[in-house]
């Protein structure tokens, strides 16, 4: 039986620049994994392989069994797969509500006839995904905020609604990239509250791309480390900190 | 639950600006929401007094009007593909003339009105997804100038295609109602308009709002990130294409009705420009837009050109400058800056 997520020996380079050397790596259904590593590691480019935005040159990825590599980037939400982007991938024009509400769009009705005709089911369709929409923001704490313009909001806060839009298409794969990137740090000990219990009331897995180690260790049931493109680590969030490996990836970056 | 749209919270220590005007004119608003009891009211009002009109104003007003309905379809369409979908399109007087040579090939052929209008939505339509199959792999610029391409070929491909379109002759056309029916031409020709302009503005606002808006828009502000929802955002172009085409072929279908005649003169450059113009001028993205718009186009060239004909190609040029400077959501954009406080103030109870 294979896992929700595979990714075998994946291999992309950008011109001579290798940003993925063949790492593998598994996530199971409802499974927490934490992927670290330091700056230009390859972390976003291997979410960026998983979601289909970049096509590894080789090596595979399935996701619950399908290959993943060369299918058009659209279907892959129905596998499945919610993403949140490193550099906020919001519609800054919109109001949160509407940005949250779009997460849906591939698990909600409505084709272009029936709209036009406004058909019953898609009437419905659109006030289930506006109920569940708003509730979400409640649990995340931004019911104050939904009916604001995007543009006009704090880097934190668009961080979470952007974790809201992934949420509202019940992935059962999250890909989250930096979630704490511009929050302090009660922010952060209860975003790590909120990722557990979201993932666990909904069985999502989670795979979350993240710098700060308090939120990894708190989070993630195992975490894989990347450096240089290459997984030089995996196991117990604790034991990898302690991985001599590890620390001479972070201190030789850092030198 | 409540949403608080108008309390921004200010960072600490922050004192209040005051905004200049134009940052005021170029900040983005919400659409005005009314409450129920009015909006219901507008509508039936409105509706009224438009049916009205044909019934106590001379023919030259009536046709004045009607055309004001034919390029609110327009606008309506191109609003969906630009305002909505970012697609950029020079085009669409293409569209309008295929419409527009439906009707009037379709009337020479014995098809009747109704077949011959349905000829003018589906004709534009097929023609649209088929030339937008490749040309919305295009962006921005490029797509910009196959658009304009398509325009600029428009009159010599009608003079061309002689044989259906009987060339620089132009067709005749009957556009008088069916004998039955106790209207003059003109009235006639304007109700259909209505008519066709109501059933578009509906079905415009169900899809620029809901799922499919929210596509839309995903498309066009980021691409790669409407793919990761779930958007098949080619399929999503070409649909918006071919659509709007069709929007702009029953408008032009209606034109070839209302003046009882076409020939390839009628369907230059200029045309296409005056609907872009439109909807920048009425609001991108914005279905009331349309209407403001093709109030715009009907209206201020003739104003103008009682200075001299040229004007006209200058008040869109400098128009076109204006809006892209200091009104960016368009009169709509005005509008809303205007009223929107006040009607939010009316009470009743909103959808
Ligand atoms: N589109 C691209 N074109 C060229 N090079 C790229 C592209 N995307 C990523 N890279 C390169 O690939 C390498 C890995 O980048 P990536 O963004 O995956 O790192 P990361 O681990 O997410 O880093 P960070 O922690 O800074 O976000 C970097 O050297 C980066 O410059
Ligand atoms: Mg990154």
């Amino acid at each position: 039986m294979a896992k929700l997520l595979e990714v075998h020996e994946v291999r992309l380079s950008f011109g001579g620049l290798t940003a993925l050397d063949g790492p593998s790596l598994a996530v199971g259904d409802g499974e927490v994994v934490g992927l670290i590593g330091p700056n230009g590691a390859g972390k976003t480019s291997l979410f960026n392989c998983i979601s289909g935005l970049y096509r590894p040159q080789s090596g595979t990825i399935t996701v619950a069994g399908e290959r993943i590599v060369g299918l058009p980037r659209h279907r892959i939400a129905s596998l499945g797969v919610g993403r949140t982007f490193q550099n906020i991938g919001l519609l800054q024009s919109q109001t949160v509500l509407a940005n949250v509400m779009a997460g849906a769009y591939h698990a909600s009705r409505g084709g272009w006839w029936a709209t036009a005709a406004a058909a019953p089911h898609v009437r419905r369709s659109e006030d289930e995904t506006r109920a569940a929409a708003l509730a979400l923001l409640e649990e995340l704490d931004l019911a104050s905020v939904a009916g604001r313009i995007v543009g006009t909001l704090p880097f934190g806060t668009l961080k979470r609604i952007e974790l809201a839009r992934a949420l509202l298409g019940s992935p059962r794969l999250l890909l989250i990239d930096e979630p704490a990137n511009g929050l302090v740090h009660g922010e952060v000990i209860e975003l790590g509250e909120t990722l557990r219990r979201l993932a666990a009331e909904r069985g999502a897995a989670i795979l979350l791309v993240e710098h700060h180690m308090g939120l990894v260790t708190s989070v993630c049931d195992r975490v894989a480390v990347l450096d240089f493109g290459r997984l030089i680590a995996e196991g117990d969030p604790r034991e990898v900190a302690q991985d001599p490996a590890v620390i001479a990836a972070y201190l030789g970056r850092a030198a | 639950m409540s949403t608080d749209v108008t309390a921004a919270p200010k960072a600490r220590g922050e004192a209040p600006r005051r905004e200049s005007v134009a940052a005021w004119l170029r900040r983005p608003r919400a659409p005005l929401s009314p409450p129920r009891w009015l909006a219901i009211t507008s509508v039936v009002v409105g509706a009224a007094a438009l049916v009205a009109v044909p019934l106590v104003n001379p023919s030259y007003i009536n046709l004045t009007v009607t055309l004001v309905m034919i390029w609110t379809i327009v606008g309506l369409g191109l609003n969906l593909l630009v305002g909505f979908g970012g697609q950029v399109s020079l085009g669409h007087s293409a569209f309008f003339a295929i419409g527009a040579y439906a009707v009037a090939v379709g009337g020479e052929a014995g098809w009747g009105q109704g077949l011959s209008l349905l000829a003018a939505a589906v004709v534009p339509f097929v023609v649209g997804y088929v030339v937008g199959l490749p040309a919305l792999r295009l962006h921005g610029l490029q797509l910009g100038l196959v658009t304009l391409a398509l325009a600029m070929a428009t009159p010599a491909a009608i003079r061309a295609l002689e044989p259906l379109t009987h060339g620089s002759r132009g067709i005749s056309i009957d556009g008088d109602p069916p004998s039955w029916m106790p209207l003059a031409h003109d009235q006639w020709v304007y109700y259909l308009a209505l008519a066709l302009a109501a059933v578009a503005y509906v079905i415009t606002r169900r899809l620029a709002k809901g799922r499919l808006g929210r596509s839309f828009v995903a498309v066009r502000d980021a691409e790669l990130v409407a793919e990761t929802l779930g958007v098949n955002v080619w399929q999503t172009k070409t649909r918006l294409f071919a659509t709007s085409a069709a929007y702009a072929g029953v408008a032009g279908g209606l034109y070839a009705m209302l003046l009882e005649f076409v020939g390839p003169e009628n369907f230059n450059l200029a045309l296409s420009i005056s609907f872009v113009t439109l909807i920048v001028v009425g609001g991108l993205a914005s279905v009331p837009g349309a209407v403001l718009g093709a109030l715009f186009v009907q209206y201020v060239p003739t104003l103008t050109s009682d200075i001299s004909a040229a004007a006209t190609g200058a008040t869109y040029g400098v128009v076109l400058i204006l809006f892209a400077f200091f009104l960016p959501y368009g009169l709509v954009g005005l509008v809303r800056g205007s009223l929107g406080r006040l009607v939010a103030r009316i009470p009743g109870r909103r959808t």
